[in-house]
């Protein structure tokens, strides 16, 4: 009875010294929906409006169509060019990203014998948009090619195309990037919050003098790691209903599966970060370095995570390291259960690595948390 | 007039704080190399290992053929069929496929159709998938268009080549603009800066003086990267140094007004850092096309990446690294630099000056 | 009260405590005093279980610090020279936190608390943010603070640094009162007029007791008028030796 008195206590001065901050208040709300928004829309993985320029040497009923078929969508803007100027050249003056060069005889050979042949010269510099508008391109290019050599002789079309794809994409028909990324965003602002601001709010009173007495009390070193934490706790997964429902109302991304599961893992992998918060602030003595330390440990987390890239494309090595990463399984449950609606039996394997990993870290954490001063 | 002998003390000393203060300073020299190895080694982009369930219904020499076709590349992997006959949708929650190809019974005589799931949750992923199982069905067919690809700058499209010039401009930002902000609010609320500003220094030569010492620190950690991005990962660097180095001068300059900036928005220390990172990092890292292209942004979020300085140093490292551009094709962005400097140490003064008085 | 045995605390190879055996009885004002470094912060630590000991027992109320250092630290209440409150809460929110963490409910702490308020001067101050108090009021909620739970054993490490002569002279009426009471009270500082306050001191030099007893005996047995003078001719004939 009396300990549970002393833990409100704890909490309830935890939460009035919130309340007298603005700033921390604005840190703890505000910024989160920022970086929903601003993150939402600007992480994206999707390639739109990339400047493409044509040289057209067949100036054909044909090549038209084909410069045509690109303007219908808006992944393409089409950038005009004049004739003295040379498909590199617009590359390395920055004024076109893609150029597709139509040879003269195209719109010939394409009723003729010989295959028609076509260049696209691409920008390789930005990497991931590159290849993507790339092979948004290349797929522009043989749809069209389709289209025509079905239009023209229905015949050959078969014998030459010889199979018929049907594509089905499951969960995410329209192929939204936000989708993916919205959840991930989600995920990275739970363990932000929890993590860094537990550990620089201990660090804070390290820094001012007051954990000194509260070490000299009777509070057991449990009763004040949970004083301590409790609040985070409450705070982060109060954070999380805003990003969810905020999620649910600019983004149009409703939860698939149970919203109690989703919780029930935020809650276990909360004990994770929480108590990484602890060890962080155990090994600093600044509120400044606490800030250093756990942002070093946050860019880590997010790189090894699944965030950018899946996890399955790395290396093995590294996949072996991003086993260990809470995050990374944070990541794969979140998204399972917003996108798919997968249910506890299906995140089972999840489940058990996020509950030892936060047994462990926490257990690990408050053994290294001494009631005593360096 | 600046005294060499008052800002040398004041340069020495702030590299007295950076020194002493060893976990930051191997966090800052840690941070980018550590970053450089994981984007150079993890970060790929490139689909591997996705596992496929085939659903052979036809179980003919055709299919026999087309499921050879799948497994000889590295982009999938066959899992065996599933005893107990789920769903595709219940298959990709388990995670025990990521796609799955049904091949219709009559496959190879009178139907030529196939039926392709992919587990869209990663949209991304799903295309390329797309994009390779339609390679591979293809390549046993004639095409019916000769489509000749020429990749410029990066054949390879490693991803390499353009993390490394992007770490380049977040180190600088980080450095001169963070950093700096933090350690000038710290002098405030230690009262340091008082102390300094009764000496006759004046303030000009505590600016250069606070700010030296990271111009150093920042080149030095810029040309690490740089170096282990060329040792490691093989970045070419195609175009002049010495104009690599001019335009670079003008970005830290631009990261330092930024910084000053800062510090005069910023109370306290937690303020600054937490202002810091919103104003440089996170934009640096968001809105400058270094992780995210920006023509693919909505309308607002393209015109705010106007005023984020990593927005043109980025077309200028990656310019003159990858394309080996000269100042004629680059000297918009320079302008572009120099303005905002400019713009931002006028009011960055001002406000310095309404603090004083 | 207290009693340490041969204690020993070392940092690496620097001693800051060097073989202490002290008896403080009950109802005592015990001084520590010495230069800055000379070990007496270090001392007060161990003392109060914030330290372990490197070697040496420490007993309070017959009862080992280092085995039982939660019973041990509900019968001490500790003011240290950062005066540790929340600088963002108000004053009366401060005293209710630490009256929470002693388990103490308010309702039955308030009683202790009112007269120590009103014999402090500070009931118009407690509606104040910590923070914005004068230096001497954040003294004396800092001292409240760490008698919430009337403990019978006060540890107070330099608290008067920083406060001016007039509230040091009240703030030492307060101590004097508190020992009548019936309170233990350890207390360090470098001002050496406030040693003539106390029951006994210890003075100590590099980790060392020099010298231990009332004040008044002492100054006799060394033929000093001050303790001032006391204190420069032990220090003095510290740096002859070395």
């Amino acid at each position: 009875m009396t300990s549970l008195k002393v833990l409100a206590s704890f909490v309830l001065k935890e939460f009035r010294q919130l309340a007298r901050s603005p700033e921390m208040l604005a840190v703890l709300f505000l910024l989160p929906a920022i970086q929903l928004l601003v993150m939402g829309f600007a992480v994206t993985n999707e390639v739109k409006n990339v400047d493409i320029s044509f040289f057209d040497y067949d100036k054909s009923h044909l090549s038209k169509s084909l410069i045509e078929s690109f303007s219908s969508t808006d992944r393409f803007r089409i950038v005009p060019v004049s004739e003295a100027e040379h498909p590199e050249e617009l590359l390395f003056k920055w004024k076109s990203k893609v150029v597709v060069v139509i040879p003269a005889g195209f719109e010939r050979d394409c009723h003729g014998f010989a295959k028609p042949v076509l260049q696209v010269i691409s920008d390789g510099i930005d990497g991931n948009s590159a290849a993507l508008a790339n092979a948004y391109v290349q797929g522009c290019i043989l749809r069209f090619s389709q289209v025509m050599l079905q239009s023209r002789d229905p015949g050959l079309m078969k014998k030459d195309q010889g199979l018929d794809l049907i594509v089905r994409m499951s969960f995410n028909n329209d192929l939204k990037s936000n989708l993916n990324i919205i959840p991930g965003i989600i995920a990275v602002l739970v363990t932000v919050s929890s993590m860094v601001l537990s550990a620089i709010s201990l660090a804070k009173e390290k820094e001012l003098g007051t954990l000194e007495q509260l070490l000299v009390s009777p509070m057991h070193k449990y009763q004040l790691v949970a004083g301590k934490l409790l609040p985070y706790l409450i705070i982060t997964l109060l954070q999380m209903q805003v990003a969810v429902l905020l999620a649910g109302i600019i983004f149009r991304i409703s939860l698939a599966g149970s919203y109690p599961v989703l919780m029930l893992f935020s809650l276990i992998y909360l004990f994770t970060t929480l108590g990484l918060g602890i060890f962080i602030s155990t090994r600093v003595n600044s509120q400044q370095q606490a800030m250093f330390f756990s942002w070093f440990m946050m860019v880590v987390m997010i790189l090894l995570s699944g965030f950018f890239v899946p996890v399955q494309n790395m290396p093995k090595v590294i996949r072996g390291i991003c086993f260990f990463n809470p995050l990374t399984h944070y990541m794969t449950v979140i998204r399972e259960i917003v996108v798919k609606g997968s249910n506890l039996a299906q995140l089972r394997k999840e489940l058990l690595i996020l509950l030892s990993g936060g047994f462990i870290v926490f257990g690990f954490s408050l053994l290294s948390f001494r009631k005593r001063v360096k | 007039m600046p005294s060499p002998k008052r800002i040398t003390a004041m340069a020495s000393k702030e590299l007295f704080h950076i020194l002493r203060d060893p976990r930051t300073l191997a966090i800052i020299i840690l941070m980018p190399v550590l970053q450089l190895i994981i984007f150079g080694y993890a970060m790929n982009l490139e689909i591997r290992r996705v596992p496929l369930l085939i659903d052979d219904q036809a179980r003919n020499a055709s299919s026999e053929r087309l499921i050879n076709a799948f497994s000889h590349t590295p982009y999938f992997q066959i899992v065996p069929a599933n005893q107990r006959r789920l769903e595709p949708e219940e298959l990709f929650k388990e995670r025990r496929a990521q796609a799955t190809l049904c091949i219709p019974v009559d496959f190879g005589s009178a139907s030529q159709v196939l039926l392709l799931k992919i587990d869209a949750s990663d949209p991304n992923s799903a295309q390329l998938i797309q994009s390779y199982a339609q390679g591979i069905i293809a390549s046993g067919f004639p095409a019916s268009l000769d489509l000749r690809p020429f990749i410029l700058y990066n054949p390879d499209l490693k991803s390499s080549f353009f993390f490394v010039p992007g770490l380049v401009a977040m180190i600088l930002v980080m450095i001169c603009a963070l950093l700096t902000s933090i350690s000038i609010s710290r002098e405030k609320e230690l009262g340091t800066l008082e102390q300094i500003l009764v000496s006759p220094v004046s303030a000009m030569e505590i600016l250069l003086g606070k700010v030296l010492p990271y111009i150093f620190l920042g080149l030095a950690d810029a040309l690490l990267i740089l170096g282990v991005g060329m040792l490691l990962f093989q970045v070419p660097f195609r175009g002049d140094f010495l104009v690599f180095l001019g335009f670079t001068f003008l970005y830290v300059l631009c990261s330092l007004c930024l910084g000053l900036l800062v510090s005069t928005l910023a109370k306290t220390q937690q303020a600054a850092m937490m202002m810091a990172l919103g104003i440089t990092l996170l934009p640096t890292l968001l809105l400058s096309g270094y992780l995210f292209p920006i023509p693919s942004m909505p309308w607002l979020l393209q015109k705010l990446t106007y005023i984020i300085p990593a927005r043109y140093y980025l077309q200028i490292i990656r310019g003159i690294m990858l394309k080996g551009n000269s100042i004629s094709e680059l000297y918009q962005a320079g302008i572009s630099l120099g303005l905002m400097s400019i713009v931002m140490l006028i009011v960055a003064v001002k406000r310095f000056k309404l603090r004083l008085s | 009260m207290i009693e340490t045995i041969n204690l020993n605390r070392k940092f690496g190879s620097f001693t800051a405590v060097d073989n202490l055996n002290l008896k403080i009885d009950k109802a005592e004002i015990f001084g520590f005093l010495g230069a800055n470094g000379a070990g007496k912060t270090t001392t007060l630590r161990m003392l109060c279980g914030l330290l372990t000991p490197t070697s040496g027992t420490i007993t309070v109320n017959g009862l080992n610090v280092v085995k039982n250092p939660e019973a041990v630290k509900r019968s001490l209440g500790y003011m240290s020279q950062k005066f540790s409150l929340y600088g963002d809460l108000r004053g009366i929110e401060n005293l209710q936190f630490y009256t929470g963490i002693y388990g103490i409910s308010w309702t039955a702490a308030k009683t202790n608390i009112k007269s120590l308020i009103s014999q402090f001067d500070l009931d118009k101050y407690l509606k104040l943010k910590t923070s914005e108090l004068p230096m001497g009021y954040k003294q004396r909620l800092s001292l409240v603070c760490a008698l919430v739970h009337n403990p019978p054993l006060v540890f107070l490490d330099e608290p008067t640094s920083g406060v001016d002569p007039k509230a040091r002279r009240e703030f030492w009426q307060v101590i004097n009162e508190l020992a009548y009471r019936g309170k233990t009270v350890i207390v360090s500082t470098h001002f050496m007029d406030e040693a003539e306050y106390c029951n006994r001191v210890l003075i100590m030099q590099a980790g060392r007791e020099e010298v231990c007893g009332n004040p008044l005996q002492l100054k006799q047995s060394h033929r000093v008028a001050t303790m001032q003078q006391l204190f420069l001719k032990i220090a003095g004939a510290d740096n002859a030796q070395s």
